[in-house]
């Protein structure tokens, strides 16, 4: 949440793109942060069964045993670096100097970005016998140092300076933390606290120079002695608190610091990368502050400003901080003085003056405006095109190639090579296929699924489409035969039925898509053909040996035993596979007149979608009936839809039921409407046929009976009002699928019209 | 098992032959291969109703006169492949007019 | 007062609703009707949330082999309650067009529902048929068929191997029951190379609905031609209800065993793929569409973590509120649209929410349904680290967003100029959404530790075997004999 706050106040200025660029670099770097401390503090609490903070930073010797040890402590590290901008991810915080100086007082030098020196400082006790934890700290904690430092001393702008002396200095208190002495603590408190009192002071005070000379380049500001000496002497006072010289608080934290630091090392590299690491970060600091407080002293040949406005007011509110400094100094360890340290700080002292006297010469390098390059280079500019350009340009091509890919592919083949794929997943042994020997009860269901399979073969011979459908239609009667031989006369039945309704659909379809379908050329690469074939191939293999894999004596018997025997009774019916159809399973059938019923709005809808004009050209003499069609068919229509309606009355104990009544009373309707063109509308039927079902599955609960219990009525049991319900929906649904078909083809009316 | 070699082998003709419609270009071939392909797993979910014992029964329909589990063919997997039929029904004509009406 | 039976109401109320959608009503009449059902349901689901779950309904009274058995524990409670409070909107805004999208748009809700109530697996294909079909008809209104039609295919022929399974587990099973299964699994695991078979085929149908990659291909073409106000909701709610079905089934049989390779693949390639659409330039809605692709792979993920249902209790429901939330707020702007930041506080909050909950922030919910999953992958890391690094892809994005269209040199332009008036670009709909959001976050917070012990619960399917044995013996019920079940 500081991480969002941090955001809208670097954001401030809404129009300028470049700050909001460098708070959105500042949001993400320390985001990516808070999450590996996410990481870190989840693992630590699942490791450590507790979420208690003070048990769970409490030293642990078995810490070391746990394997991801390393994940958590590299999660650790980068929460800090980020968050503390710690090298390599120090390049957001002189982007954020972009946000009003109080804001960069308060939260970037003093108490933000201590919140990753935090974290460091918590974790300590548990970590710090890790070799990684040691190492690491102290390597990223002493290069932030010394690198920070020197690229304070390159920029001009002095909030930026600033900026990376405060990530320099927060580099020492890191390599405070990763130290294994014991008092180490007190030294980095002290550094951390001293660090926020005099750079919060040298950043107010840099507010008001930059606003007093009216800019924030440290090379044109100048003369500042004369026109404000007070501002000079409080700069002065907490320049020497930030190189460390004896009255002030600075003095004592870096001495403290340098005793832990400069004490036993693991290595002789070890040793020298430490003293060269503080060296050069003593120096560029002290060289630092002392050209930030001379340079704008010093009179300069530029010409002077007229005056300085600024309150004095604001000036004499930032003097406690650094004499909040001189105040703390006397609780203060003697025991930490050493004298070589002391002459060697000196002597770092001294040189950082020397350096900024010779910098500060007139024709040096340093006091040219910096060139255009210098400012293009930087870690912020890197991550921000990272950021803006690389990565969702990365993206981007990725992901539009592989939706190519996919397009290319072609749906059905993909989904088939990936559902061969999962099919791999069973081999097929086929020495585990159990066939039986038996063929004198099942001699005609052989027969008849053999003649299938034979007949489908000779399908892919059938070149033309007329044909081909009628074939496939035909395949579909000998499966109703199939069906017969089985013992399955609904089933037999609700085949013939449904298998002559596709038949009409089909051909009908042919007719209106007669066009398209010679347009299509069957141009086919051979390969593709071949792969095709290899699939279905394979697909068809391993189902088929599945579905003889199966371990018939395995002892999971169904437990339909006596179910359908002793349920019978309450369902009011003897014939099996209706009983199951309405009244055990009575919600599938509910889905499945819904899905009928369904498909049949869908196509009123998608055809009433079509144009006006356009309508199937007919030659005028195909009339579809003669002068006897029309009195010789209505008794007949009459006579099958009593016969439908007997069909379905006789479906709850003899073979029968609402869907065979109901298919055969579509095909009544769907003749009457031909024949007769008469307008029949057949979505109240539908939907009736529909109200009906939901009604009578919801109707027991009036009386206090389960949901879809079947009970008796007057008329008979429940379910036959639930399959008259099935009954209507079919026959309005399938006579109006098949209507709106062929009335595009009769041109009963033009399309585009609605029937209503 | 119940299932004999003829019926395997008509069974898998008519599985890859059913297949092969469906990855077809032509839109008429998928359709068909679609309801082959419906065919077939309805004809494959009759015969998973047969365990051991019942695979002398077969061509008995199932009644409650008939008394006994074991003389009547399983009549569960019966009400699944007549949902089933239906259901197929229904989407080979939306994916048929969907062919038709696309044409405009 | 709550009796098992009122779950069927689920099915059949949306379904009854539909048919009056037929009546020639207003615009008014039409949202006081979908509103009441709103309302009715509703209550149900607050009387459930007080009772003993889990409840079993069996579907006509009758007993377990033939009949059909609906099942409600905490985890299809809390789907429930975030698809009735998507749905109220998308409802809402519905009412305005053909009484037909209503009468569609009704089927699909009644499908979903049934999809997570229903225990037995013929069932939940009837219900997968439904709503494919009528997620197939809202297209009615669409220019061009070719989207729907490889929409339409690749779902059929996704439920042709959905019944390829069924024909399997009804042969060596003997039943489509879903608890059923779940007793007998161990016995038939043990004895036959099947079952890998079995589970693969009826994932691979999930899989298809739930659009992972890379069967996600139909998805997000089709899907961006919705219509705008069912564009949240049909987005939302279908792809989850297809993970919800997958960890039914892999909860119901132990454990996801040979498909745990699986999952994490598909899993991780969804994760990658989706991230890459979020970021790239096609433009706000096709971002979206890939969000939500990204999540999908993260609750993939989930599933092969131990302890699935602590996290997909919060993340199913977070992930739909979320979901809807970003894309209602996709459908009021347009691509084009800058410097957003003037449109007020109002919109500014809403939008803070709607983004920072997406992110995965705290103290929103998405954090915490976040921190539920990274528990649980101590032992494997890479799967934290590649859901941190969504959350992080997901700031970038999220930051492209506000930089694009909030802030920028357009904001000078705009009050420096006073160009006519802004378009307001608050509406009831954004701010229902991101106050559930904010609502869930609340809950989320306080129910954080019950989260925990419920999904432990959850995970039993020992709790629906006691059930079915509590049912009354005065119906021939055949005596169960429970297998050893670890």
């Amino acid at each position: 949440m500081s991480a969002i706050g941090s955001f809208a106040l670097i954001g401030w200025k809404l129009s300028s793109e470049s700050a909001q660029r460098s708070a959105a670099t500042a949001l993400s770097v320390t985001i990516a942060g808070s999450l590996a401390l996410l990481l870190a503090l989840l693992y630590l609490s699942e490791l450590r069964g507790t979420t208690s903070l003070s048990v769970l930073t409490s030293p642990w010797p078995e810490v070391a045993n746990f394997p991801n040890i390393s994940l958590i402590i590299f999660a650790l590290f980068i929460a800090g670096m980020t968050k503390s901008a710690l090298f390599p991810f120090h390049f957001w915080l002189p982007q954020a100097m972009v946000a009003p100086t109080p804001v960069s007082a308060y939260l970037h030098s003093a108490s933000l970005v201590n919140l990753g020196v935090f974290l460091f400082g918590l974790f300590a006790p548990l970590l710090k016998p890790l070799l990684l934890w040691h190492v690491g700290l102290s390597g990223i904690g002493l290069l932030t140092f010394a690198i920070g430092s020197i690229l304070a001393l390159l920029q001009t702008d002095m909030k930026k300076g600033l900026a990376y002396t405060t990530l320099s200095a927060l580099g020492l208190v890191t390599t405070m933390f990763g130290l294994r002495a014991e008092s180490v603590y007190y030294a980095a408190t002290l550094l951390l606290i001293s660090h926020a009192l005099y750079k919060s002071a040298l950043f107010m005070s840099v507010g008001i120079l930059s606003r007093g000379m009216q800019s924030q380049d440290l090379l044109h500001t100048h003369s500042l002695w004369k026109l404000q000496r007070s501002l000079v002497l409080l700069m002065g006072v907490a320049c020497f608190s930030m190189v460390g010289l004896p009255p002030t608080l600075g003095f004592v934290s870096k001495e403290m610091a340098l005793h832990f630091l400069l004490g036993p090392f693991a290595t002789a590299n070890a040793q020298w990368f430490t003293w060269i690491c503080a060296s050069v970060g003593m120096l560029c600091t002290s060289a630092f502050a002392f050209l930030l407080l001379l340079k704008p002293a010093l009179p300069s040949s530029e010409t002077m400003p007229k005056s300085f406005n600024f309150s004095k007011v604001m000036q004499w509110s930032v003097w406690p901080l650094p004499l909040a400094g001189f105040a703390t100094w006397g609780f203060i360890w003697s025991e930490f003085w050493n004298a070589p340290l002391l002459i060697w700080s000196g002597a770092c002292f001294v040189g950082g003056f020397v350096l900024s006297l010779l910098l500060m010469r007139p024709k040096s390098p340093w006091m040219k405006d910096r060139p255009p390059w210098f400012h293009k280079i930087s870690g912020a500019k890197w991550w921000e095109e990272l950021r803006e350009h690389s990565i969702p340009l990365l993206f981007d091509r990725l992901h539009t190639l592989i939706e190519n890919q996919m397009s290319k592919a072609g749906y059905p083949l993909l989904f088939i090579m990936f559902a061969v794929l999962i099919f791999t997943q069973t081999p097929s042994f086929h020495w585990l296929w159990d066939f039986s020997t038996h063929t004198d009860r099942h001699l005609f269901l052989s027969i008849a699924i053999f003649t299938i399979g034979i007949l489908s073969c000779t399908l892919l011979l059938i070149p033309s489409a007329k044909s081909l459908i009628f074939a496939v239609s035909g395949i579909g009667f000998i499966v109703s035969f199939c069906y017969a031989a089985f013992g399955a006369p609904d089933l037999l039945l609700t085949q013939i039925l449904v298998e002559v309704a596709t038949l009409i659909l089909l051909i009908g379809g042919w007719f209106l898509a007669r066009p398209k379908l010679t347009a299509i050329a069957s141009s086919q690469s051979f390969h593709k053909g071949i792969l095709k074939w290899v699939i279905s191939f394979a697909t068809a293999f391993v189902a088929v040996s599945a579905f003889l894999m199966a371990n018939a004596d395995l002892s999971l018997q169904k437990f339909s035993s006596n179910f359908f025997f002793e349920n019978a009774q309450r369902a009011f019916g003897s014939n099996i596979v209706n009983l199951v159809i309405v009244d055990f399973r009575g919600l599938d059938t509910l889905g499945e007149i819904t899905v009928l019923a369904l498909a049949y709005f869908g196509i009123r809808g998608f055809v009433s979608r079509l144009p006006k004009s356009g309508d199937v050209p007919l030659s005028s003499s195909h009339e579809p009936r003669s002068q006897w069609t029309g009195p010789l068919f209505r008794p007949i229509a009459i006579m099958l839809l009593l016969f439908s309606l007997w069909l379905f009355w006789r479906g709850h104990d003899l073979p029968g039921g609402g869907f065979i009544g109901g298919l055969m009373a579509a095909f009544v309707l769907l003749s009457w409407r031909l024949v007769y063109r008469r307008k029949i509308n057949f979505t109240p039927l539908a939907a009736g046929g529909l109200l009906l079902a939901y009604a009578i599955a919801l109707i027991p609960l009036w009386s206090h009976r389960s949901f879809f219990e079947s009970f008796l009525t007057p008329v008979g049991p429940s379910s036959l009002l639930f399959d008259a319900g099935v009954f209507l929906t079919v026959a309005g649904s399938i006579s109006g699928i098949l209507d709106e078909v062929y009335s595009m083809i009769f041109g009963f009316r033009k399309r585009g019209e609605h029937v209503r | 098992m119940f299932v004999n070699a003829w019926i395997a082998l008509g069974l898998f003709l008519f599985l890859m032959v059913a297949i092969r419609f469906l990855l077809d270009t032509q839109f008429l071939r998928r359709i068909l291969g679609f309801a082959l392909l419906g065919h077939a797993l309805n004809l494959m979910l009759l015969l998973s109703g047969v365990t051991g014992a019942q695979r002398n029964v077969i061509g008995t329909p199932a009644f409650v006169q008939a008394g006994r589990f074991e003389l009547i063919v399983d009549p569960l997997p019966q009400a699944l492949i007549l949902t089933a039929i239906v259901i197929g029904f229904a989407v080979t004509a939306v994916l048929l007019i969907f062919e038709i009406v696309e044409k405009e | 007062m709550i009796q098992s039976w009122n779950i069927g109401l689920f099915f059949t109320l949306p379904l009854l609703v539909a048919i009056f959608h037929f009546a020639p009503l207003s615009t008014a009449g039409r949202r006081w009707l979908n509103s009441m059902l709103v309302a009715t349901l509703s209550v149900f689901i607050w009387a459930w949330s007080q009772s003993d779950l889990p409840q079993l309904l069996l579907v006509g009274g009758w007993p377990h082999f033939a009949g059909i058995q609906w099942s409600l524990d905490e985890l299809s409670l809390v789907l429930l309650g975030a698809t009735l409070l998507v749905y109220w909107p998308a409802s809402w805004a519905l009412s305005h067009r053909s009484p037909q999208m209503n009468v569609i748009f009704h089927f699909v809700l009644a499908a979903c529902f049934g999809l997570i109530l229903s225990a037995d697996l013929f069932n939940i294909y009837v219900m997968l048929e439904i709503l494919t079909l009528a997620s197939a008809l809202l297209f009615i209104e669409n220019k061009s068929l070719s989207k729907l039609k490889t929409y339409v295919w690749m779902n059929v022929v996704g439920s042709v191997f959905y019944l390829f399974a069924i024909v399997y587990l009804y042969q060596n099973l003997g039943t489509m029951n879903l608890i059923d299964i779940g007793l007998k699994w161990n016995v038939f695991a043990a004895n036959s190379l099947l079952p890998n078979l079995i589970i693969a085929s009826l994932c691979f149908a999930f899989i298809l609905k739930a659009a992972i990659f890379p069967l996600n291909i139909w998805l997000p073409e089709a899907y961006a031609l919705l219509p705008k106000e069912v564009q949240p909701f049909m987005n939302a709610v279908p792809t989850k209800v297809a993970i919800y079905l997958m960890f039914r089934l892999t909860s119901s049989v132990g454990t996801g065993s040979m498909l745990q390779p699986i999952f994490v693949l598909l899993g991780s390639t969804s994760l990658i793929v989706g991230a890459l659409g979020l970021l790239s330039k096609k433009g706000l809605i096709s971002n979206l569409l890939y969000f939500n692709l990204s999540h999908l792979g993260v609750m993939l993920l989930i599933l092969t973590l131990p302890n699935p249902a602590e996290s997909l209790l919060y993340y199913l429901a977070f992930d739909i509120l979320v979901v809807n939330a970003l894309f209602v707020l996709g459908n009021q702007m347009h691509d084009s649209d800058r410097g957003l930041i003037l449109q007020g506080p109002l919109f500014l909050t809403v939008v803070g929410i709607i983004l920072m909950s997406a992110i995965g922030l705290p103290p929103f919910g998405g954090f915490w349904a976040e921190v539920l999953v990274i528990r649980q992958t101590i032992s494997q890391p890479m799967l934290a680290l590649l859901i941190l690094s969504l959350t992080f892809i997901s700031i970038l994005f999220a930051l492209r967003f506000w930089a694009t269209h909030f802030v920028g040199p357009d904001v000078e332009a705009r009050e420096s100029t006073h160009t006519g008036p802004h378009q307001r670009m608050v509406n009831f709909n954004l701010i229902y959404s991101s106050a559930l959001l904010a609502l869930f976050s609340i809950v989320s917070i306080w129910t954080y530790d019950w989260a925990i012990v419920w999904g432990e619960q959850i995970q039993k399917p020992q709790r629906h075997f006691e059930k079915i044995l509590q049912q009354p013996p005065s119906r021939a019920v055949p005596t169960l004999e429970l297998e050893e079940v670890p």
